[in-house]
């Protein structure tokens, strides 16, 4: 059926009236209620929503990477024209670069399949496989592009990493984001170990004091630190909080931690007190005891927290954007916070979306290796404690 | 073990506390007395600040800009139950046995891992005018769709629907999947056996055993809610109009671009005593669940 613009041209007020942003959702809300009651089964509507959704945070994040590939000119069209010319079906070339990088993700998926479905053990040649496929996956992505005219990619993600700094902040993201992961890591064992295993007056209300802070909203601290940090300099080490990475380490490091035990404590309550008793009546001290026996005991629990600090403290950047000021000290996503205000002067889109390629890529693959550890680790200490 | 005196468990224990409890104090206790001091403060970061009473919390509640953003953010919490059922729905797929359910883990998870700016970027392109992926879908089907960040009656649903498609995946998820798997089996092939439908198993084995959980979403979903500011600010910057400032956006403009830290200040202090009141809440009610304290 063709849909002639004119007629519906006529009639604006009445749609408007009807897709009226709030009664439009409450349309959606109802409409969704009704085929969910009306689909017994409740299986088709259940993957009709997990696809509509699936499929389209998919097709957001290829129209990120195919526009960091392009021009300013491709880049102003219309997306699904973007869409259409990268996966141009006339171009057998593009097609079968395409086919080969599909058949590598399905290598990686089967991979990934067979490895879960086997005995442990003899891992890493599985990893170097999925390593390998994606390379190749990622070649073949690059081929296609070639040959479709979506070639600017090198000199996009070069003009990123060089004129728009992002090598530079690059290297500020990940000494801060490692170095206060790990600060946070040891710091926040260390107090779970004495808040759990140890006996000592007022230890649950230290506890308690810990996990009530949670609910002190980012907005109430960040005005205070920043005057307080301010007018803090330390002449004889020349240190401020202002303008340091250092300075930014330690305050992630602080703001995190109550989540972080929080997050810990339910994992160190699962693990037996007996031993931390036994180790003690062997002579050990709480020093031996934790370094010995809490601390590589609860190792899944502490990569669990440490793979989500770092996720959010990689992408972190409101405190990043007040505390940092000097642009040879700026995060990534501040970087990149910067390009975008910048941009509506500038058309370097291309460069722009090169950029958030570079700043999603690490937490990605992270999580991708990892993730059985994270939500294993996130069920077995926060949600089942 | 025979009780020691606490003079001694003090000690034991002090080192492992001493940096963690340092950092608290220094980082988080002090700002949050500073910011009580500062709220009886008129300070604009150059002229010394001037001791005012109350005035600033007088200020608050004739000022109809800070309602505007207290009622910008309760209607942007609107998404919260479609939030809810929509993850619930990921996580029932999730729970049935599914090919490729690593790859479609990994994709759920890409809201709540990807770099907020960058999402906020992804979007500003999504809800563009005139090249958006809406607008140009719309326009195949003969609408021309509003300037939606542009709009003030649209840009506030602009923003709940791109949260229901952030808050779906990830930790919400997940909850839901970890409840959906606390369920005993045996329920369901009671309920079969008696000749219960896979909707009539649903509605009254699973969602009454998603009570706490449901609450504890509900909960954390509207705290989360109340402190929403970060796509505001990239996006919008509270605009069109003031029509997407949340409060937390309120209070980062009137400290840092009007310089009003005081009256910052105490506005962030009634945004804390809200969301301190919701988790209070929270967890007198989880008391109250009973078996439930296992969603801490």
């Amino acid at each position: 059926m063709h849909w002639d613009p004119n007629i519906l041209a006529t009639v604006p007020e009445k749609i408007i009236r009807i897709a009226n942003p709030f009664t439009f959702i409450a349309w959606f809300t109802i409409g969704v209620v009704i085929l969910v009651a009306w689909d017994r089964t409740r299986l088709k509507i259940l993957y009709a929503v997990k696809s509509l959704w699936v499929g389209f945070s998919i097709l957001a994040m290829l129209w990120v990477i195919i526009s960091s590939m392009g021009t300013s000119k491709d880049f102003v069209q219309v997306p699904e024209k973007a869409l259409m010319q990268f996966f141009d079906y006339h171009n057998p070339a593009t097609m079968t670069a395409m086919a080969v990088c599909l058949a590598c993700c399905g290598g990686i998926v089967a991979l990934a399949v067979m490895l879960a479905r086997r005995p442990t053990g003899g891992e890493y040649s599985f990893y170097a496989g999925q390593g390998l496929l994606g390379a190749l996956g990622l070649g073949a992505l690059l081929a296609g592009a070639h040959f479709n005219g979506f070639d600017h990619w090198r000199e996009n993600y070069i003009r990123a990493w060089t004129i728009a700094r992002m090598g530079d902040y690059m290297i500020n993201s990940v000494l801060i984001s490692v170095g206060s992961v790990g600060l946070i890591t040891l710091l926040s064992a260390m107090a779970t170990y004495a808040l759990t295993k140890l006996e000592f007056p007022g230890r649950d209300s230290m506890l308690y004091l810990f996990v009530a802070s949670l609910a002190i909203p980012t907005q109430l601290i960040l005005v205070p630190l920043f005057l307080m940090m301010r007018n803090w300099h330390v002449a004889a080490l020349n240190f401020s909080f202002m303008d340091s990475r250092f300075g930014l380490i330690i305050i992630y490091a602080a703001l995190s931690l109550p989540f972080t035990i929080f997050l810990l404590s339910g994992f160190f309550r699962s693990l037996p007190s007996e031993l931390g008793e036994a180790a003690a009546i062997d002579g050990c001290g709480e020093f031996t005891t934790f370094s010995r026996i809490y601390f590589p005991l609860a190792a899944p629990g502490l990569t669990t927290a440490a793979i989500f600090n770092f996720i959010g403290i990689w992408n972190e950047y409101n405190f990043a954007l007040v505390f940092i000021t000097n642009p040879d000290l700026k995060t990534l996503p501040v970087g990149l916070y910067y390009l975008v205000v910048t941009q509506q002067y500038a058309a370097e889109w291309p460069a722009l979306f090169a950029g958030i390629v570079i700043l999603f890529v690490p937490t990605f693959l992270i999580f991708l290796i990892l993730q059985r550890q994270i939500i294993a680790g996130l069920t077995l200490g926060s949600v089942k404690g | 073990m025979p009780r020691r005196n606490a003079l001694k468990e003090w000690s034991a224990a002090a080192p492992f506390l001493a940096p963690n409890f340092l950092g608290f104090l220094l980082f988080t206790l002090m700002p949050v007395g500073v910011s009580m001091v500062l709220s009886f403060y008129q300070y604009d970061n150059i002229t010394p600040a001037k001791f005012v009473g109350t005035a600033n919390y007088h200020r608050l509640i004739v000022d109809p800009k800070f309602w505007a953003s207290l009622a910008n953010t309760l209607i942007m919490m609107l998404g919260l139950p479609l939030t809810m059922f929509g993850a619930l729905l990921l996580a029932l797929a999730l729970n049935s046995k599914v090919y490729g359910r690593i790859a479609l883990r990994t994709i759920y998870y890409l809201p709540s891992i990807s770099p907020l700016i960058a999402v906020a970027v992804v979007w500003m392109w999504i809800y563009n005018a005139d090249q958006g992926i809406f607008n140009s879908a719309l326009a195949r089907i003969g609408i021309r769709g509003p300037n939606w960040l542009g709009d003030i009656s649209w840009a506030k649903p602009a923003f709940i629907f791109m949260g229901i498609w952030s808050g779906i995946g990830g930790f919400t998820m997940l909850l839901y999947l970890a409840a959906l798997q606390d369920i005993p089996r045996s329920y369901y092939e009671a309920a079969h056996l008696d000749g219960a439908g896979a909707w009539q198993r649903f509605w009254y084995i699973t969602w009454p055993l998603l009570g706490p959980v449901n609450f504890f979403i509900i909960v954390m979903g509207i705290i989360g809610g109340f402190q929403a500011f970060d796509w505001q600010y990239v996006m919008t910057g509270g605009g069109p109009a003031g029509s997407t400032t949340t409060i937390g956006l309120y209070i980062y403009n009137n400290a840092f671009s009007y310089s009003k830290m005081g009256y910052a200040s105490a506005v962030a202090w009634v945004l804390f005593i809200i969301i301190f009141a919701l988790t209070l809440l929270q967890w007198r009610m989880r008391q109250r669940f009973g078996g439930a304290a296992q969603y801490e």
